[in-house]
């Protein structure tokens, strides 16, 4: 059985399919790939799969349980972690914080035992600090734990993010374009680190337009157009399909 | 600054707020001490104020109303004889369950939508408390005549004079301090401000947003009702006129004047916006006392334009960053490129 199913998910925004009966599988431990022209749908899907849409029509199954009704906060704890399009860190809060924050709903402390400074207590803000500094080490911006996020340049923000992610436990991590306005050795640079997060047990859907990223890192890529999967296959196959070609490039008849 | 330096500094300044009002009661300048209450009140529900407006992020124009409930509560306990840490309790509670119960609704507004909400609320209960006369005695206020507030009394004191009041206000400052710096940098705070700095990014990171939000709204509540109870005791008298909408249009000035999320900063607030009719009055004569609202609107534009992040800005707290001695440093690095 799958890890994650999206069972012909529909999303419809004033009349327009955003999403047309879309089905999409992920397997444990698989890297797919979303592909797709722009507003295809695929930030779309990432929204609906995370909780802030709620599907119109269909369901969706993450490890055999429903949670398209669940709130975004639980559907996160479940362990589906994303990054985002445009970079949405938390500017006036250091790396550290950012990353500590992420941490909420694998810790407990409410109210009473923080204002009473109780034992349990501060043994778990050492251990949400001690995870945040690993995964801050992790991505190589230990030294700047202490800037404001806000305050770090492009791709450690990036970085940042992916760290944030990480530190949810995800089972699966949706990453939204996260090589967006990168240079070619930032790049790869980040195509390693998501080989890594992979080799760690984590499932990971892509959204990617850089072909070489995709070709190089996927073991399945999923294409959509206008809202409904037109491919779905290896990337070699992909790459060769008439019609994810007619959809990025026209038909040969306008040509 | 070291740790020593920063906990004598804190025990020097705590022992002249102690002891100085001793020795100021018998001079002149005694006044100054029902001054330093009246700030007192005022740091609370500014510090109430800031863990709506400066942590989570939410404008709130109507905060005065949960001053006035904590206020008539006690008031209406009290003239029915009930002890004063009983009615105290008793205001601090009915502040927040009616707070939580506006808020359930109100908080899924967002921005100005939700300090509309609290501005309307405010006036409805500004309004409630001026027209329901068989309860609150209309704009006369309470007690009736006939009726009196008795004196409060605390663990066999009775709270006669200002300087006693002096004493329970610091106490709850302090708590309310201690509390506020407890939230600033723990799981609750952090989660509190990434609310503030991007709402669905938190939600997203696992931040149970509305639930954390109703936390915040019901605790800023009980820091206005316990306020409202020691006002209510300690003036013996409470009428609406004391809650009106530009009193808490005055604690948004002191939140924002002070630095949003800062809670040095709203201290400061408070305390500028107590003792600028007291200055303007000596300084200019007591027809100016009102020209407060043009100088904190003045303020507030000017430090709008030349210092948007307050007096005294918050800031974030540098944690440690080298790895403990008994951790292990991640074998391997997620980037190695890059960055060497």
């Amino acid at each position: 059985m799958s890890f994650l199913e999206a069972l012909s998910v529909s999303k419809v925004f004033g009349g327009i399919a955003a999403l047309d009966h879309v089905d999409l599988s992920i397997q444990e431990g698989e890297i797919l790939g979303l592909i797709g022209p722009n507003g295809a749908g695929k930030t779309t899907l990432f929204n609906v799969l995370t909780g802030l849409y709620k599907p119109d029509k269909g369901e969706i199954l993450f490890c055999g349980e429903r949670i398209d009704s669940l709130a975004p906060h639980e559907i996160a704890s479940l362990g589906i972690a994303r990054t985002f399009q445009n970079i949405r860190l938390f500017p006036n809060m250091t790396a550290m914080e950012n990353v500590m924050v992420a941490r909420h709903c694998r810790t407990r402390s409410e109210f009473l035992p923080t204002i009473f400074v109780t034992a349990a207590f501060l043994r778990e803000e050492q251990e949400i600090q001690k995870s945040a500094r690993e995964l801050l080490a992790r991505v190589g911006l230990l030294d700047r734990g202490n800037a404001l996020a806000k305050n770090l340049p492009y791709g450690d923000q990036r970085k940042l993010e992916i760290a944030r992610a990480m530190a949810l436990e995800p089972k699966l991590l949706l990453l939204d374009e996260p090589t967006a306005g990168m240079n070619a050795a930032e790049s790869e640079d980040l195509m390693r680190l998501v080989g890594k997060i992979q080799e760690r047990g984590v499932s990971i859907l892509l959204i990617e337009h850089q072909m070489r990223v995709v070709m190089n890192l996927c073991h399945r890529v999923a294409v959509l157009d206008y809202g409904a999967k037109i491919a779905d296959a290896a990337p070699a196959e992909v790459q060769k399909n008439p019609a994810v070609i007619e959809a990025y490039l026209g038909s040969s008849a306008h040509a | 600054m070291s740790k020593t330096v920063r906990r004598s500094a804190w025990a020097g300044g705590l022992a002249l707020l102690l002891a100085v009002p001793c020795f100021l009661q018998s001079t002149s300048f005694a006044f100054l001490i029902r001054l330093a209450g009246i700030a007192g009140l005022y740091m609370l529900l500014a510090l109430g104020l800031n863990l709506v407006i400066g942590f989570v992020g939410l404008l709130d124009l109507g905060f005065m109303a949960f001053y006035a409930i904590g206020a008539y509560t006690a008031a209406l306990l009290a003239i029915h004889k009930v002890p004063f840490a009983l009615s105290v309790l008793a205001a601090i509670g009915a502040s927040t369950l009616i707070r939580l119960i506006v808020g359930f609704p109100a908080l899924r507004l967002r921005g100005d939508y939700l300090a509309i909400v609290t501005l309307g609320f405010g006036e409805v209960v500004r309004l409630t408390l001026s027209n329901w006369d068989s309860l609150t005695n209309g704009p006369k206020g309470l007690p009736r005549v006939g009726e009196t507030i008795p004196s409060a009394s605390l663990m066999g004191i009775t709270l006669s004079s200002n300087l006693h009041y002096y004493y329970v206000i610091l106490a709850s400052v302090l708590g309310a301090i201690w509390v506020c710096t407890r939230l600033n940098h723990s799981r609750v705070g952090r989660a509190w401000v990434a609310i503030r700095e991007d709402e669905v990014a938190a939600e997203l990171m696992g931040v149970e947003v509305t639930k954390q939000k109703m936390l915040a709204f019901g605790l800023s509540a009980a820091f206005a009702g316990l306020a409202g109870a020691i006002f209510a005791y300690w003036e013996g008298f409470v009428t609406p006129e004391s809650f009106t909408f530009w009193e808490s249009v005055l604690l948004v000035c002191a939140v924002v004047l002070g630095g949003m999320g800062s809670i040095l900063g709203v201290l400061l607030g408070a305390l500028c916006i107590v003792l600028a009719p007291e200055v303007l009055r000596s300084a200019l004569g007591s027809s100016f006392a009102n020209a407060r609202y043009l100088l904190f609107g003045l303020s507030l534009i000017l430090m709008a334009i030349y210092r948007p992040q307050g007096l005294w800005p918050s800031r974030r707290r540098t944690l440690e960053l080298r790895p403990a001695e008994a951790e292990e440093p991640p074998q391997d690095t997620l980037f190695d490129a890059g960055r060497k």
